[in-house]
């Protein structure tokens, strides 16, 4: 009687755990894809609790995967390059609206319109250059 | 064989000789290998450049008629040396240039007489109205120097411009190329052939204007430029009533050479735009004649303004027909760096989420 009620008390107990565990991590899925949104710097695997709480559960050692950190590194390294890129670019043309003043290079304004006459003209060809790259490699050049 | 040691290489420019085992001329520093009548077309091309000559007539020059300088008075810029003309009836107390007092020096007398001369067609207002519109949509522009900045007076001048009119006689050589790229079974493949393109012909030009007032900045008159000439009138003194007119300081000789440099230019890459089907073009040698040149001697009006701002000097300048407005306006150094790292990171941030969606997908 006693030991019915035990393992009575103790699946009920299972059960209420399993809904806990269930619940929490629900809740953190939701929490980690608001971040993922809000933060795409977080979209990696390494940072889902919730699998690491099951691997845990399992028995399993966690490790780090250093492929994915430098993975991040590499797409913030390439990110802050372009970004800054494009920034400068768009503050270097802003900054050439400043300057107002240049000398005229030429006279374009002034060609009487329909004055341009040839007297001559020829195209004479001299000689031509062949670079040849293997299709293999792509290291070696030769030049003919 | 002695002609073909004389044909220099048009590769690297070496002394070609002829190679008895190719039976061709080929150049023995870089190995290039020609057809003969290839050389002597490049070695005619060659023998047909020669130097620039630019020949002007300057009899346009016009004289005062008599008593009709009277009612002009000179004023001098003691600071920099600029000579200010204007009526009788018209004050001048400041240097249009340089902003510092300037004091009669007398009656105008000497000078050449201008031919022509535009009216202003725009008044005072017009050149706040576009000097207002000027410093609108500049973020860099320091709010300071919009907010406090007041010009203290806008003057109308007449600037003295030398025009000058010509036929441009020129023999133009350029180095063309032609890329084509192909794949073998073993390699990818880019050809360049190279071209010897000569063009010779003439070009007109019509009153090219160089300004001829040493105070006045070249480039700042260049970049309101261009005056309707359409619009020019016979001179008359009447013409000079409530503005300034600048004094000529530099002669039409003196003028000259910028009024060659820009025909120059403009026949070079006139006769540019007929060499087509070409992946690149470089112009190799160009002579250019200037014949039938004719010059004259008129007054543009120009609406000037000056402002002092952290000790350094601005200077705008109006057209006074067509109201194009100049001026290089100061960079506040901390909105550069702001808007410089402000926008690298934002550009970062959403270059990281593509490139992270990108992965994702």
């Amino acid at each position: 009687m006693l030991g019915d009620s035990l393992r009575a008390h103790n699946a009920y107990g299972n059960d209420v755990r399993c809904t806990v565990k269930r619940i929490f991590n629900l809740f953190l899925s939701l929490i980690v894809t608001l971040t993922l949104f809000a933060c795409p710097i977080f979209a990696d695997e390494q940072y889902y609790y919730g699998d690491l709480f099951d691997d845990a559960d399992y028995g399993m050692e966690y490790y780090e995967d250093d492929t994915e950190d430098s993975g991040i590194l590499s797409r913030i390294g390439i990110s802050l390059a372009v970004g800054f890129g494009i920034s400068l670019v768009i503050v270097l043309v802003m900054r050439s609206k400043m300057t107002t003043v240049r000398a005229a290079r030429n006279a374009a304004n002034y060609v009487v319109s329909g004055s341009l006459r040839l007297r001559s003209q020829s195209d004479n060809y001299l000689y031509s250059n062949t670079v040849r790259t293997p299709r293999n490699t792509g290291n070696s050049n030769s030049r003919h | 064989m002695a002609e073909l040691l004389l044909y220099k290489c048009p590769c690297c420019g070496g002394s070609i000789e002829f190679d008895s085992t190719v039976q061709k001329p080929k150049c023995p520093y870089c190995d290039t290998e020609f057809e003969l009548d290839t050389l002597k077309s490049y070695d005619s091309d060659l023998s047909g450049d020669s130097a620039d000559e630019m020949n002007w007539d300057d009899s346009s020059e016009g004289e005062w008629r008599e008593g009709e300088a009277d009612g002009l008075r000179v004023y001098v810029c003691n600071s920099c040396g600029g000579e200010i003309i204007c009526d009788d009836t018209t004050a001048a107390s400041k240097c249009p240039y340089c902003d510092n007092p300037i004091i009669m020096k007398g009656q105008l007398g000497g000078d050449l007489r201008p031919d022509l001369v535009i009216p202003f067609k725009l008044d005072k207002n017009a050149a706040k109205a576009a000097l207002m519109r000027h410093l609108e949509g500049k973020p860099l522009l320091p709010k300071v120097f919009k907010d406090e900045n007041h010009i203290d007076e806008i003057k109308g001048v007449y600037v003295p411009f030398w025009l000058y009119d010509a036929e441009a006689d020129a023999n133009v050589r350029y180095r063309a190329t032609k890329v084509r790229s192909y794949t073998t079974s073993k390699y990818n493949c880019v050809e360049t052939k190279y071209y010897s393109v000569t063009r010779s012909g003439t070009l007109a030009f019509n009153h090219i204007p160089v300004d001829g007032s040493s105070k006045m900045a070249d480039d700042l008159m260049e970049s309101i430029e261009p005056f309707d000439y359409s619009g020019a009138v016979d001179f008359q003194t009447a013409y000079l009533s409530g503005y300034l007119a600048d004094r000529y300081d530099v002669s039409v000789e003196d003028s000259r050479a910028r009024a060659n440099s820009r025909i120059k230019t403009s026949t070079e890459d006139a006769f540019r735009n007929t060499v087509i089907g070409y992946s690149s073009v470089t112009t190799e040698q160009s002579s250019v004649r200037v014949g039938n040149g004719k010059t004259q001697y008129v007054l543009y009006p120009v609406w000037m303004l000056n402002t002092t701002w952290n000790n350094q000097k601005y200077t705008f300048a109006m057209n006074g027909q067509t109201g194009k407005f100049v001026g290089n306006l100061p960079v506040d150094k901390g909105k550069f760096w702001t808007f410089l790292l402000g926008g690298a990171a934002v550009c970062s941030a959403i270059v990281f989420g593509l490139i992270t969606l990108m992965e994702m997908m």
